[in-house]
C-alpha cells in the first residue's frame, strides 16, 4: 500500500468515526466487516479474511499475510411510534449513521501475527422530533458509542489457533431529553400539573454529556476438526466503565404560559410562568450547568460457531451467540446538583443465532457471493422498550460479494434488511401503579450497506 | 451435502417466524368509524361538567361529553380536581353549605397523576373573547379554572395541541348567561359579549379549527331566559296575589310584590311576562321575610337592581337569536353537525315535571334545599346530571345522524 492510501485509509475511519446506531440486540453493533455482514455475522468459526477476525474471534488472524483494511457500515434505521390512546405516530429522523472499522495485520515469524483493530462494537444513535415527538420527556436524541482500540496478537499450531486482544475503549455519551414542566414542583408538594399545567409541557432541554476510556479483553480460538470442518469459540469481556466527568447543560425554554387571577400561588393574573422558574436556571438555582457522573457496562459475549464446507466452492456457517445484557440494569446519572437519577433497563441476556454461506462463483478473481440470515431475541422487558432504545426481536437478511480489484486490493460489499417485529414499549415515565407501556413501537427495521477495501502485501 | 443446504434455507423461514409482533391497545371504537379517536371538548361550565355552583371529579365524570365518549367507546381524559372542588359544589343553596364542610379548602389541586392528554378542554365561565388568551375572562367567576384546566394555555392552543378527530363545540352559554346571573345589576347588558366581537371571535376560532381537518359537532345556545335560576315577575305577582287563574296565593304579608310586576293580562300595560327575577334576590327576599327576624321585602320590577327589565330581556334573547343564527350559518358553510338546544330545552319542558315556573321551596323549613326541578342543579342555572343525558344523547343522535355511525345512547 502506498503511503498516499494508507492517509487516505486513516483520514477515512476518521471521518466515519461517527456515532454509531442501534439497530441490533441491545446497543450492540456487529457490523463490523463487509465480509461478514453478507454472511449473517458468521465468523467464529472461520473468520474473513480482511482482519475482522480481530473482533469476531482474535485467533483468526493467525496465518494472514500482511494486510490492512478499512471500511464501514452504513446504516438507515427506522422505527414509527403510536401511541395507544391517541394513535399520534411519530418516527425516527430520517439519517444515515456510519459504522467504522479499521484493521492492520502483520505476520510475525512463521506460527504468529499481530495486529490493531479499531471497531464500534456497541453503540447507538437514535433521534427523534426534539418539538413535537411525545417521548422527548426520557430522550429526544440518545447517542452512545464505544470504540474499541484492539491490539492483538494470535497464533497457530497445527490445526488449532488461538488469539487475544487487549480492548482499550473510548466511551462516549449524549444523553438529550426535554423535562415536562408539569412534573416540577411550583410549591412544596404541589405540582405544576396539579395547577393545571398539561402533561408535556417543555420548559427546559437538557443534554448530558461524558466520555471516559476502559479496558477490556478479546479471545478467541479456532480448531479444523477435518479439512471440511472447523469449529471456534470467541469471548469478549465486559467492562464497566465510569464518565465522572461528564457535564449537564440545561437552557430554558419558553412556555408563553401565564397565570390567571385567583391561582392558588397567590400570583397576580397574567404572571408568566417562565418568570417562575427562570431563577432555577440562575446560579444557585438547580437546573445550571453541573457536573454529572454516568456508568456504562459494556456486556460480555460469547460466540461458538462452525463452519462447514460441504463442497469444494461452498462454505456453510453457523454461530450461536450468548450476551450477558443483565449487566444493564440501569444507567445512573449522578448530578454535582440535582438529585441522581437512572434510566432503568433491567435487560436480559439473550442468545443470536447466526446463519451464513459464501459460494465461491470465480476462482481466479476470487468472486464470492455470500448470504445470511439472523434471527435474535429483544434483550430489553416491555417497560425499558423506551425512545432511546426502541429494542425488539428481530430477524436480518444479508447478502454480499467479494471480488478481488487488483492484486493489492480485494473489495467487500454487502447488504442486511433488518426485520423488527413490532414491539409494546412507552414514552412516558413509569409511576407506581400506572401502565408499563403506552403504545406501540412497529414498522422497526434498518437498511445496512457495508462496504471494506482491504489490501495485501 | 447440498441437501443439507437446501435443510438449512427450508427452516429459515420456520425461524422467522418465531417471534410474534405485539399490537398496539387501543379503544374499540368499531362503532363508530374512528371518529372518536381522539375526542376534545370545547366549551363552558355546561361541557365541563359544573354542577350546584360547583365543580369537582364527581361532577365532571357526570358532563355530557363525558358520557358520550363512554358510549363511543373512547378515550377521554378529563382535568380532574381532587375532592371537594373549586369551588365545592353546593350541598344546601340556602345555608350556602358546600361539600367538604366549612372546614374545606375554597379551591382544591388537579388530581395526579395527571392525564397524558385532556380531551375535555371545556372551562367554566368560557366566552369567545378568551378563546385566543391565556388568561380567562376577567369577569367570570370561575377565571382561575383556566389555569387548573388549561395550564395558562389558550384555548384554542388547548384544542390544537389535542390534534382532534372530533371537536364538540359548546360555546356561547358564558357569552349570554352573565347579564341574567349578574348579581348585581341582573340584566346588565355590559356582562354579555356584543354581538360583533362574538361573531368576530366565534367566526375566527371557527377558521381556525378548519384548520385541524377535524369533524365539529357545534351546540346553539340554550335560551338563558327560560332556566330556573330567574322566575318571571308575573310569577311573583301571581303568588303574592293569588289573583292568576290557579293559583293561590303563598308569600308570607312581610314579602310584597308591586304591580309593576303583573302580567300583562291582569293589569294593561305591566310587563311582568318580561321581567325576570333571579332566584338569589327574589327567592332569597322571601326566604329572609320568612323567617327569623321577617326582614320584609318588597320586590319592586322597575327596580333594575332587582330585576332583569323588559329591555333587557329583549336584549339578552335578540342577542342570544343573532349568535345562535351564526352558529347556524358557521355549522352550514362548514359542514359541521349541529345540536339545537333549543329542542333540548323543548324535550326538558315536557318531560319530568318540565321546568318549574317558579322553584320548590318545600323542604327549605325543614333545612333542605330550594329545588329547581329534575333537569337542574342546586345553582338553577347548571345542568343536572339527568341533562346532561339528554344532552348527551342528543348529541348521540346528531352524531350517528351525521356521520353514519352506530354509538347506543346513554343507558
Amino acid at each position: 500500500m502506498r503511503r498516499s492510501e494508507v492517509c487516505f485509509a486513516l483520514a477515512a475511519a476518521l471521518m466515519l468515526a461517527r456515532p454509531a446506531v442501534s439497530h441490533a440486540q441491545g446497543y450492540g453493533v456487529y457490523e463490523q466487516s463487509a465480509c461478514t455482514m453478507g454472511r449473517g455475522g458468521t465468523a467464529a468459526a472461520e473468520p474473513c479474511a480482511d482482519g475482522s477476525g480481530m473482533y469476531f474471534n482474535p485467533a483468526g488472524i493467525a496465518g494472514l499475510p500482511l494486510s490492512g483494511s478499512v471500511g464501514g457500515t452504513l446504516i438507515w434505521p427506522s422505527t414509527t411510534w403510536a401511541n395507544d390512546n391517541t394513535q399520534i405516530r411519530a418516527e425516527f429522523l430520517s439519517k444515515t449513521y456510519v459504522v467504522p472499522n479499521l484493521y492492520f495485520v502483520a505476520p510475525v515469524a512463521r506460527r504468529y501475527a499481530l495486529g490493531f483493530g479499531v471497531f464500534v462494537p456497541y453503540g447507538l444513535t437514535t433521534e427523534w422530533d426534539k418539538e413535537t415527538f411525545e417521548g422527548r420527556f426520557l430522550g429526544y436524541k440518545t447517542s452512545l458509542k464505544a470504540i474499541y482500540l484492539q491490539p492483538t496478537a494470535a497464533a497457530h499450531f497445527g490445526k488449532l489457533k488461538i488469539g487475544a486482544g487487549l480492548d482499550i475503549t473510548s466511551l462516549s455519551v449524549d444523553l438529550e431529553r426535554k423535562l415536562d414542566l408539569s412534573q416540577q414542583f411550583a410549591a412544596p408538594g404541589v405540582t405544576f400539573g396539579m395547577l393545571g399545567v398539561p402533561f408535556g409541557t417543555d420548559f427546559a432541554d437538557a443534554a448530558v454529556t461524558g466520555n471516559a476510556w476502559g479496558v477490556g479483553y478479546n479471545l478467541g480460538a479456532t480448531y479444523e476438526v477435518a479439512p471440511q470442518l472447523s469449529v471456534g469459540v470467541r469471548y469478549l469481556a465486559r467492562q464497566k466503565i465510569t464518565a465522572s466527568n461528564g457535564m449537564a447543560e440545561f437552557t430554558q425554554d419558553p412556555t408563553g404560559l401565564v397565570l390567571t387571577a385567583g391561582n392558588p400561588l397567590g400570583l397576580p393574573g397574567g404572571t408568566p410562568v417562565d418568570a417562575l422558574v427562570a431563577p432555577q436556571f440562575e446560579e444557585g438555582g438547580s437546573l445550571v450547568t453541573q457536573g454529572v457522573s454516568t456508568t456504562i457496562r459494556l456486556p460480555n459475549q460469547l460466540v461458538m460457531g462452525v463452519a462447514l464446507t460441504p463442497v469444494k466452492a461452498l462454505k456453510v456457517m453457523f454461530d450461536a451467540q450468548y450476551t450477558w445484557w443483565e449487566v444493564l440494569d440501569q444507567i445512573p446519572l449522578d448530578f454535582e446538583i440535582l438529585p441522581n437519577s437512572s434510566l432503568v433497563l433491567d435487560d436480559e441476556s439473550v442468545w443470536t443465532w447466526r446463519f451464513g454461506a459464501e459460494l465461491l462463483l470465480d476462482k481466479e478473481r476470487d468472486l464470492k457471493f455470500r448470504l445470511g440470515y439472523i434471527f435474535h431475541d429483544a434483550a430489553a422487558p416491555d417497560q425499558s422498550v423506551v425512545p432511546n432504545l426502541p429494542e425488539a426481536a428481530r430477524n436480518d437478511y444479508s447478502f454480499g460479494v467479494g471480488i478481488r480489484v487488483t492484486k493489492t486490493f480485494y473489495l467487500d460489499a454487502s447488504y442486511m434488511f433488518v426485520d423488527a417485529v413490532n414491539r409494546r414499549g412507552r414514552t412516558i415515565d413509569l409511576t407506581p401503579g400506572g401502565p408499563i407501556t403506552n403504545g406501540l413501537y412497529f414498522d422497526a427495521g434498518a437498511s445496512l450497506l457495508s462496504f471494506t477495501l482491504t489490501a495485501t502485501f | 451435502m447440498f441437501r443439507r443446504f437446501r435443510l438449512i434455507a427450508l427452516a429459515l423461514p420456520f425461524l422467522a417466524g418465531c417471534f410474534t409482533s405485539e399490537t398496539l391497545n387501543s379503544p374499540d371504537l368499531s362503532n363508530n368509524n374512528g371518529l372518536f379517536t381522539r375526542f376534545v371538548s370545547i366549551g363552558t361550565s355546561i361541557s365541563s361538567g359544573l354542577q350546584s355552583a360547583g365543580i369537582n371529579d364527581s361532577t365532571q365524570k357526570r358532563a355530557f361529553p363525558v358520557l358520550v365518549a363512554q358510549q363511543a367507546g373512547a378515550s377521554f381524559s378529563r382535568p380532574s380536581l381532587n375532592m371537594p372542588g373549586c369551588p365545592a359544589p353546593f350541598t344546601n343553596n340556602v345555608t350556602q353549605a358546600r361539600v367538604g364542610g366549612p372546614g374545606a379548602p375554597p379551591c382544591s389541586l388537579r388530581e395526579t397523576p395527571i392525564p397524558y392528554n385532556v380531551g375535555n378542554l371545556a372551562v367554566p365561565g368560557l366566552t369567545t373573547p378568551d378563546l385566543f388568551t391565556n388568561v380567562g375572562s376577567p369577569t367570570s367567576t370561575y377565571e382561575r379554572l383556566q389555569v387548573f384546566f388549561l395550564g395558562g394555555q389558550t384555548p384554542w392552543n388547548a384544542v390544537k395541541s389535542a390534534q382532534p378527530t372530533l371537536l364538540s363545540i359548546e360555546i356561547g352559554s358564558s357569552d349570554v348567561i352573565g347579564a341574567v346571573a349578574s348579581a348585581g345589576n341582573p340584566g346588565d347588558p355590559d356582562s354579555t359579549t356584543p354581538y360583533p366581537e362574538f361573531a368576530l371571535n366565534y367566526t375566527r376560532f371557527a377558521d381556525s379549527v378548519a384548520t385541524l381537518n377535524t369533524r365539529v359537532v357545534a351546540f346553539t345556545i340554550p335560551d338563558v331566559t327560560q332556566i330556573p335560576y330567574t322566575s318571571r315577575g308575573s310569577t311573583y305577582w301571581c303568588l303574592f296575589t293569588g289573583l292568576c287563574p290557579g293559583v293561590t296565593k303563598q308569600f308570607p304579608p312581610t314579602f310584597s310584590v308591586n304591580n309593576n310586576c303583573a302580567p300583562n293580562a291582569a293589569i294593561l300595560g305591566s310587563k311582568g311576562d318580561s321581567i325576570l327575577v333571579p332566584w338569589t334576590i327574589g327567592v332569597a327576599g322571601l326566604l329572609r321575610a320568612s323567617s327569623p327576624p321577617f326582614t320584609p321585602f318588597t320586590l319592586d320590577c322597575s327596580n333594575t337592581l332587582q330585576v332583569v327589565t323588559p329591555a333587557e330581556y329583549a336584549y339578552v334573547r335578540n342577542t342570544t337569536d343573532q349568535m345562535n343564527q351564526l352558529i347556524r350559518d358557521q355549522a352550514a358553510l362548514r359542514g359541521w353537525a349541529l345540536v339545537d338546544a333549543g329542542l333540548i330545552f323543548t324535550q326538558l319542558q315536557t318531560q319530568q315535571g318540565g321546568i318549574p315556573a317558579f322553584p320548590s321551596l318545600a323542604a327549605v323549613p325543614t333545612g333542605g334545599s330550594i329545588n329547581f326541578g329534575t333537569w337542574f342543579s342546586l345553582d338553577g342555572f347548571h345542568p343536572s346530571s339527568a341533562t346532561h343525558r339528554v344532552v348527551a344523547d342528543s348529541m348521540i343522535a346528531v352524531i350517528n345522524r351525521k356521520f353514519t355511525t352506530q354509538i347506543p345512547a346513554v343507558p
